[in-house]
């Protein structure tokens, strides 16, 4: 299980209509247990570049495979039943105004599962409570708080044991409270042998968890390229 | 002040164009065409081969009686291709919404009919569609219909019985009130205090991206929001239109039988009503309902999710209730002219 490949992003060349991904060739390789750091300064590349990991850009030339499935090889349903295995942090646009906070915490799960909807909402209830939150928000997201609705975010992501995890800048602007439980939800989750991309702007955020991180990578205009930190 | 002479103000001018060519290759090389002088000179190319093709083409006209009639029809089309063009993309453009809801209303009917469709999330979108629309719309129209029953009912009951045609009272309520009048005034509630929330919401959902993050998290936005409140409005156009018809006889009843116009009890009242309708009343009038809540629906889902980034609530909204008329009328006029 620890070489199972999760995610291989090989020479990945984005197609140039409207996307901010530079015309640059990207490889990537997130393995079942990997904990993969990006920097990355720029939010809507960033953004764009978690889009490509799950197939929503169109490539000039590569691919991107996801538990050995091309992305662009798969048609519906098949290709939202495996974006479905994917626990996503948004860093917006994540929230359905129309739903409470619950709703849409337990949409991606209600959707992809037959999981009974009280034993649910019994493991969401879990979560929100290692997240800090006293029980599942029932009021709209625009009523909450933002680092509410960032723990929130994280609580969707780990619902449902999703077997690889996009975090966008999950922790940034929230309090540092929000990142202790974070670091202990994400160190449970590569030891069942979660595949995790996390993008930072901050690499120093992610001090305490170094000896956990297998990668360490930056995003910028001319791709990605790994680095070593001292 | 230091005032420039010609020749100085046209080397400016000269390093402006040179500056705005720089800048335009310069743009070229961000959109990942590496090679720009092969890419300019493709587009030369390109052009060079267009302005080839037409006397290439009258080249190729076989030499005869009528060869010249030939190369003065080619050369008409030549000019006339892009006027054609320009006519024909707004014509195309106008009948795109149609075309469009006739396309997703196809999509609609063959997801739902496939079991896996019907996932808890759609279910609880219908749910929560289908309580609005109903609820929603219960009392105006309660109280439309009541106006309707005040206006029409009554005055035609009086108007006949004065006229001794007491017995055209049925088949003339039916023609008039059940078949025409109630399925545009439910068609317009429908529209007015849900049509238009539909499209505020869709409209909300595409320009805050979260249809996006939706896809992105594996669920289908038109399984999830689409289908099921198109069938929302069906079922909601059908229960509405119901009241409507029931509740206007009603009230058209009691305030001629106040006013001692109406003698009959209201079981015979509507008695001579359903013995005025026809077999083909009881499956069209329904059906009529039912097709308009469903194009309502479709249509509002559709004009929302299609919202473009210059759309503003003030161009928006306006789109989406002339849209909805337009469909419930289209439904209403097929249904008059076919039935």
């Amino acid at each position: 299980m620890a070489n199972k490949i999760l995610l291989e992003v090989h020479e990945a060349k984005p197609s140039f209509e409207e996307n901010y991904l530079p015309p640059v060739a990207f490889n990537l390789k997130v393995r079942a247990g990997d904990c993969v750091i990006i920097e990355a300064r720029d939010l809507e590349v960033a953004s764009a570049l978690a889009d490509l990991c799950t197939g929503m850009v169109l490539l000039r030339e590569g691919s991107v495979h996801f538990k050995g499935l091309d992305w662009f090889a798969l048609k519906e349903p098949r290709l939202s039943a495996l974006r479905g295995n994917i626990g996503r942090v948004f860093q917006r646009n994540g929230w359905m105004d129309m739903y409470s906070i619950a709703i849409n915490i337990l949409l991606p799960s209600l959707h992809h599962t037959n999981i009974d909807e009280e034993k649910l909402a019994d493991q969401a209830m879990v979560l929100c409570h290692r997240f800090g939150l006293p029980g599942l928000p029932m009021d709209t997201p625009r009523e909450a708080t933002v680092i509410d609705l960032a723990r929130a975010a994280c609580v969707r992501a780990l619902l449902g044991k999703p077997d690889l995890l996009i975090l966008e800048y999950p922790a940034e602007g929230s309090s540092a409270e929000l990142m202790s439980p974070l670091l202990e939800m994400l160190n449970t989750a590569q030891n069942r042998g979660v595949g995790i991309l996390c993008f930072t702007r901050q690499l120093s955020l992610w001090d305490d968890y170094k000896e956990r991180v297998t990668q360490w990578m930056r995003l910028q205009e001319k791709g990605l390229t790994s680095i070593r930190l001292g | 002040m230091k005032h420039l002479n010609g020749f100085e103000q046209k080397s400016f001018e000269k390093q402006d164009d040179k500056n705005r060519i720089e800048t335009m290759l310069a743009d070229l090389n961000k959109d990942g065409i590496d090679d720009v002088e092969q890419y300019v000179k493709n587009i030369r190319n390109r052009e060079s081969q267009e302005t080839q093709r037409l006397s290439f083409r009258l080249k190729m006209v076989e030499e005869g009686r009528f060869a010249w009639l030939q190369k003065i029809a080619i050369i008409i089309l030549w000019y006339l291709l892009p006027i054609l063009y320009v006519v024909g993309e707004k014509t195309r453009s106008y009948f795109r919404f149609l075309l469009g809801v006739l396309a997703a209303s196809w999509g609609i009917l063959v997801e739902s009919a496939s079991p896996i469709t019907w996932r808890r999330t759609v279910k609880y979108e219908f749910k929560r569609s289908l309580g609005q629309v109903v609820c929603g719309g219960f009392f105006s129209t309660f109280f439309t219909a009541t106006l309707a029953g005040l206006a029409v009912v009554s005055q035609a009951i009086f108007w006949l019985g004065a006229a001794g045609l007491t017995k055209m009272t049925g088949p003339i309520l039916i023609t008039v009130l059940v078949r025409e009048v109630a399925p545009i005034l439910v068609g317009m509630i429908l529209l007015g205090r849900n049509g238009i929330l539909t499209v505020t919401e869709c409209s909300l959902l595409a320009m805050g991206g979260q249809l996006k993050s939706l896809t992105t998290m594996g669920i289908d936005p038109f399984i999830t929001i689409v289908l099921p409140r198109a069938w929302a409005f069906t079922i909601g156009s059908f229960t509405l239109g119901m009241i409507f018809g029931t509740t206007s006889l009603f009230m058209g009843y009691v305030v001629t039988y106040a006013l001692g116009t109406m003698q009959d009890s209201i079981w015979t009242f509507y008695s001579n009503i359903l013995s005025a309708m026809s077999v083909a009343d009881y499956v069209l009038v329904p059906l009529k309902f039912v097709v308009m809540g469903f194009m309502v629906g479709v249509g509002s889902c559709i004009t929302g999710m299609n919202v473009k980034v210059d759309d503003e609530p003030s161009t928006l909204l306006p789109k989406g209730f002339t849209r909805g008329i337009m469909l419930i009328m289209v439904v209403n006029i097929l249904f008059t002219l076919d039935f």
